[in-house]
């Protein structure tokens, strides 16, 4: 093989990656699409807490409201966001790392924090 | 001897190219350079990449002859290598600044230099040179170069890195460089959006890797960017 036709072998190769890409960024909005809302959830977030279900039932009768990810997943989880001045104030919140880790996802109720004056959409 | 020192004298081997109009260093040491005195504290890869404007091909060729300390790899002749552990391996890839297709790949065909010219790097625009132990280094303004990292297909650990790459990029740039950044985004094609949406979400998860540029002083940049594209 010359040089020239490895160079266009490793051209073929992209091409092939760019066609799965194009066809991955078509099924975005499909359930193939939920790790990609997860993990795009969790970037917008200065801090995550796993609580408990009481804490969350209070948080959404606040007012405060379900990302719809959540909803993606079987069983579903419930990710919430709210203020920091709000967070600080659940006495039970513990800290998750921010990662699309087995530890967050085993969690069924989370509470994140976006970072300043950020609305997460 | 650092890798500083080797990317450094690398350079130094290769200067009759960069004074060649157009031409830029590019790829995973441009953060090293930036980094105050060039320092190259980063351990990103053991070569250099240098993008060639197509135009600048019959250019460039010429001012390789000048160049010793490195001979072109008989495999790769895009690939230069080094003659001894002084320097590191150069890497010379295509750019067509007027092209408008950045999922393009093609070859530009040569004997003697041929190249890989990536579609993604159109985005590259030059920008402050940086000026190190003599040496003037040609590099691209931080939101092209970002973009051009961002819209590239990253997988495994080597995308991962690639992907610091970008918060290396992040912690060193201007709030004027982000809003360059989503100001060329917003002419762009839906499909590049979303990939630059996965991939700033992915980078703003990963965790450090030592020698990498540390992804979590990036996280609240990432998160501003995100919410400035938009989920559309």
């Amino acid at each position: 093989m010359t040089p020239i036709e490895r160079l266009q072998e490793r051209v073929r190769a992209q091409q092939t990656r760019l066609l799965v890409r194009r066809w991955e960024v078509r099924q975005s909005a499909t359930s193939k699409g939920t790790w990609y809302r997860l993990r795009r959830a969790l970037a917008f977030a200065d801090a995550v807490y796993a609580v408990d279900a009481a804490t969350l039932a209070v948080l959404l009768a606040e007012g405060w409201k379900r990302a719809p990810v959540g909803d993606e997943l079987e069983p579903t989880r419930d990710y919430v966001f709210v203020s920091r001045e709000r967070a600080s104030r659940i006495a039970s919140a513990r800290p998750l790392k921010i990662r699309l880790s087995a530890e967050l996802l085993a969690e069924p109720h989370i509470v994140l924090v976006p970072f300043e004056g950020i609305t997460p959409t | 001897m650092t890798f500083r020192d080797r990317l450094l004298a690398t350079l130094r081997c290769i200067a009759p190219v960069l004074e060649v109009k157009g031409v830029l260093v590019i790829g995973s040491e441009v953060p090293n350079l930036l980094e105050r005195g060039a320092a190259s504290t980063l351990v990103i890869s053991q070569d250099v990449d240098i993008g060639i404007p197509i135009s600048a091909h019959a250019e460039v060729k010429r001012q390789l002859e000048l160049v010793s300390g490195l001979r072109p790899s008989s495999e790769e002749p895009s690939v230069w290598l080094p003659a001894d552990a002084t320097c590191i391996e150069v890497n010379f890839v295509g750019f067509d600044p007027s092209s408008s297709d950045p999922g393009s790949t093609w070859v530009f065909e040569d004997e003697a230099l041929p190249l890989m010219v990536f579609g993604a790097l159109s985005f590259l625009r030059e920008g402050p040179p940086i000026h190190a132990e003599g040496l003037r280094v040609p590099v691209p303004r931080i939101a092209g170069l970002l973009l051009e990292k961002l819209v590239t297909d990253r997988t495994g650990e080597k995308g991962d890195r690639d992907l610091l790459v970008c918060a290396g990029l992040i912690e060193v740039s201007t709030p004027g460089d982000l809003d360059e950044l989503v100001e060329t985004l917003a002419g762009l094609s839906k499909e590049i959006k979303q990939t630059i949406r996965a991939n700033l979400s992915s980078l703003s998860l990963l965790p450090k890797l030592a020698g990498m540029p540390d992804p979590e002083l990036s996280r609240g940049p990432i998160a501003v960017l995100l919410s400035r594209v938009g989920d559309r």
